[in-house]
């Protein structure tokens, strides 16, 4: 028999662990809270049962579209079991969930993870006496060892073929008494499996079971009233009370706790350092400097190291390529003697311009190295943490930490994220500027633009992360004096996992997915643009070929980009049509202007094969090129990430309108950037043929400069019209 | 002339297996950046699991 099986717990309980160990399969799993936004179903290995992993959540009370997930598979569709994933090191808030979940009637078995940790505790949990007083299957797991994996399948089997309820845990008379009238109220209204459930969910003042049944809630309104006169306090808080009270005395019963070192545990120890109020934040640049410095690389005049993924990356592209494939694939497209079109779109597009973009592999895979080791180690739940100080103050919710970590890696999942966020208006500001974070697919830019025009300097890249979390910031501000997105930010609570070493298995498999994914992309998107890019750059408008000269101001490539190019003449990039075309293709993916760049010029580009970098350097000051830097990482992020954020912001109007802002402010921030920079010495000039040529002061640019600078400056301190609907002033 | 047919077929052979696997990507719902994550519309839908342990989207 076909049986489905719930998986439901806390956030960062060992959900999405126990659920690839029962399923086999290779869910991404994050040592920080929210990492499952959606509910995923597998079958468990040996067995014909349906396994559902559902979003972590606290209650059954829930805020967040995510938990409202959760909470409508348990109580509309009744699966035919759930399995109950309880944290044992943090019993008492866990068995919070617990209580409810024995409320709705279905048969449970509680799965109790993390007894390792228990047992490196020297904790003892009583797990009979657990399963006696709960009145259900208790089984003690390890998801992270596969400890009691099959003792659980055996569990949940029996169990769900048996279809027995547990009984839930009666509450003293008063309340009782009140959930007695609920269940009276609620008679033939809902089904008796989840009459208690709706009943107590009644008298707790449920918004979501109150809108469906007001009748029911007027009929024990007067009940509610007498039991918060009589217990002097709310509804809601004398449920809680008296579920704690009633965990109390089960854990007090069960658990035997091992004395523990006054200093508390080493997490806690690293946390006052990592988490410090002052130090914090300044920690937090520093690991990412460290990072960067050692995959890039760090100049300060004469004085240079260069980082392990530069100098990977430089193999990788005057070797590998250009010292094999390139000579290669030439030699055998010559072979007949000729070098036509379809030699030239293979050689020039798709080996130029693919082959750009994987010679920034190295670099990319040590990033992702990185960032899969500061998650698994559990820093990154430590940035969000820290950061929340300073969102909130900007009236942004600390929640929109995780987001912009997660979209660290990629852009979608990163907009998706923004789910986790219960306010609404939060939620609509986090995903339209989630993208503001560099993902992995603007690494290769980063990286190209640096090493054009400030040749190994990895500082450039923590600027970048450092923009991002800024313009962000400044966007709260900004957006929240709009009535649409006007607001207080949502509460943020999340609990720090303990730090521990990092799992070879999980860092491993998340670098190599990551790299995997790129290589996938840089085969498929970025070929095809590639050849549509030679294409357009090596026909004239009445489709001529006009050889294998991406430079000509005939092709259709040209035509179009010097008639746009004009729009970023300010920003100190308008003379180039193939910046212009660079800046626009990267909308299909960000990769794509390197593999523009790749395309037409090819990866040994310049007369003395000085490569990309040599060639940018010409066209690009030091100015320019952080302008040209910054408005790609802000500016309207590529298709995907944009088709991401239609679908959590709804409508296309309001797509729109953020694709604009997004635009927008990377034209500011660069006109900013090239307008003030370009006084600093040094940073206003090109380097052509290997001579450093002075470019003429932008007054023009300045000038605007000023002007976009006074605007945000009063969009950013103007008062705002909205907050007496929010803030403190409305509950005055 | 035969070697540029030769190199034609190669490219040819290189857009045809790019086309259908991005067209396969999307039936499974990943979307074209590679991302294992859920295409649809987010109140109709949720992740599958297959047996290979890629995910798809199940149109709720």
């Amino acid at each position: 028999m076909s049986l489905t099986i719930a998986l439901a717990g806390n956030p960062n309980s060992g959900k999405t662990t126990m659920f690839n160990k029962l399923t086999g399969a290779n869910q991404r799993v994050g040592n920080w809270p929210g990492v499952t936004i959606d509910r995923k179903t597998g079958r468990i290995r040996g067995t014909d049962y349906e396994l559902v992993d559902l979003p972590g959540i606290y209650s059954l009370s829930p805020y967040s579209p995510e938990e409202i997930v959760s909470r409508n598979f348990l109580v509309n569709d009744r699966p035919d079991a759930v399995i109950n994933i309880v944290d044992a090191t943090n019993l008492e808030r866990n068995l919070f969930l617990t209580l409810q979940i024995l409320d709705t009637g279905i048969p449970t078995v509680i799965a109790l993870n993390m007894m390792d940790q228990i047992r490196k505790l020297g904790d003892e949990i009583d797990v009979d006496k657990l399963s006696r007083e709960l009145g259900c299957k208790v089984v003690p797991v390890s998801a992270l060892n596969a400890e009691g994996i099959k003792e659980l399948v055996a569990a949940v089997g029996e169990v769900a073929e048996s279809g027995k309820a547990p009984e839930p845990l009666y509450f003293d008379g008063d309340i009782e008494e009140a959930v007695s009238l609920a269940k009276e109220a609620l008679k033939g209204k809902v089904p008796d499996s989840t009459l208690r459930f709706n009943a107590v969910k009644l008298i707790e003042r449920d918004e979501a079971t109150i809108k469906e049944h007001p009748e029911a809630d007027e009929y024990v309104g007067r009940a509610v009233k007498a039991l918060e006169t009589k217990k002097d306090d709310d509804a809601d808080s004398i449920i809680a009370d008296a579920r704690y009270n009633r965990i109390t005395d089960i854990v007090g019963d069960v658990m035997k706790k091992a004395p523990r070192d006054e200093r508390g545990t080493l997490s806690d120890r690293i946390d006052r350092i990592v988490t410090h109020r002052i130090w914090g934040i300044p920690i937090f640049i520093g690991v990412i400097a460290v990072v960067f410095l050692g995959i890039i690389g760090f100049a300060w005049g004469d004085f240079e190291i260069v980082g392990i993924g530069t100098y990977c990356t430089d193999w990788v592209n005057d070797v590998f390529f250009g010292e094999w494939i390139i000579p290669a694939v030439t030699e055998w497209c010559e072979a007949d003697g000729t070098y036509s079109a379809v030699d030239a779109l293979l050689c020039s597009g798709i080996v130029g311009g693919v082959g750009a973009v994987i010679g920034f592999l190295p670099q990319m895979l040590l990033m992702f190295l990185a960032l899969c080791i500061l998650e698994d180690i559990g820093y990154m739940a430590r940035i969000a943490f820290v950061m929340d100080r300073v969102f909130r103050h900007f009236a942004l919710s600390g929640k929109t930490l995780i987001p912009l970590l997660v979209g660290t890696g990629c852009g979608v999942p990163g907009v998706m994220a923004s789910r986790t966020i219960e306010s609404e208006r939060d939620r609509r500001i986090t995903a339209m500027t989630t993208t503001f974070i560099p993902c992995g697919a603007k690494l290769p830019v980063i990286a190209m633009i640096t090493g054009a025009v400030f040749p190994g300097n990895g500082l450039i890249a923590v600027f970048c992360y450092v923009m991002g979390i800024l313009l962000v910031l400044i966007s709260g501000i900004i957006l929240k004096k709009l009535r649409s997105l006007s607001g207080t930010p949502s509460p943020f609570m999340m609990e720090l996992p303990p730090y521990h070493l990092p799992s070879a298995v999980n860092v491993i498999k998340g670098t190599l997915d990551r790299g995997w994914a790129f290589c996938k992309k840089a085969g498929t998107i970025i070929l095809l643009s590639c050849i549509i890019l030679w294409f357009l750059s090596s026909y004239t408008p009445g489709l001529e070929y006009i050889g294998d000269n991406a430079t000509s101001a005939d092709s259709i490539l040209a035509a179009f980009g010097e008639a746009v190019c004009i729009i970023f003449a300010p920003l100190g990039w308008g003379d180039n049509w193939e910046l212009t075309v660079g800046t626009i293709t990267g909308l299909i993916a960000k990769e794509n202007v390197v593999a523009t760049f790749g395309t037409l010029f090819g990866i040994e580009a310049g007369e003395s094969g000085e490569g990309l970098e040599g060639v940018l350097a010409s066209m690009l000051t030091q100015s320019s090129g952080l302008a040209f830097l910054a408005f790609n990482l802000i500016c309207a992020p590529c298709f995907a990430a944009i088709g991401a954020m239609h679908r959590e912001l709804g409508k296309w109007k309001d797509t729109a309108m953020a694709v604009a802002y997004q635009c927008l402010l990377a034209y500011a921030v660069a006109l900013i950037i090239y307008g003030f920079t370009s006084y600093i010495g040094g940073w206003n000039s090109l380097v052509i043929d290997g001579s450093v040529v002075e470019q003429a002061a932008p007054i023009g640019s300045t000038i605007a400069a000023v002007a976009v600078l006074a605007v945000l400056a009063y969009l950013l301190w103007a008062k705002d019209p909205f907050r007496q609907l929010s803030g403190k002033e409305a509950e005055e | 002339m035969s070697n540029d047919l030769v190199v034609g077929a190669v490219i040819a052979l290189m857009v045809i297996a790019s086309v259908s696997y991005l067209v396969y990507q999307r039936r499974k719902g990943v979307s074209s950046c590679g991302c294992k994550t859920c295409n649809c519309c987010k109140s109709k839908c949720n992740v599958t699991v297959d047996e290979d342990g890629c995910e798809k989207c199940k149109k709720g």
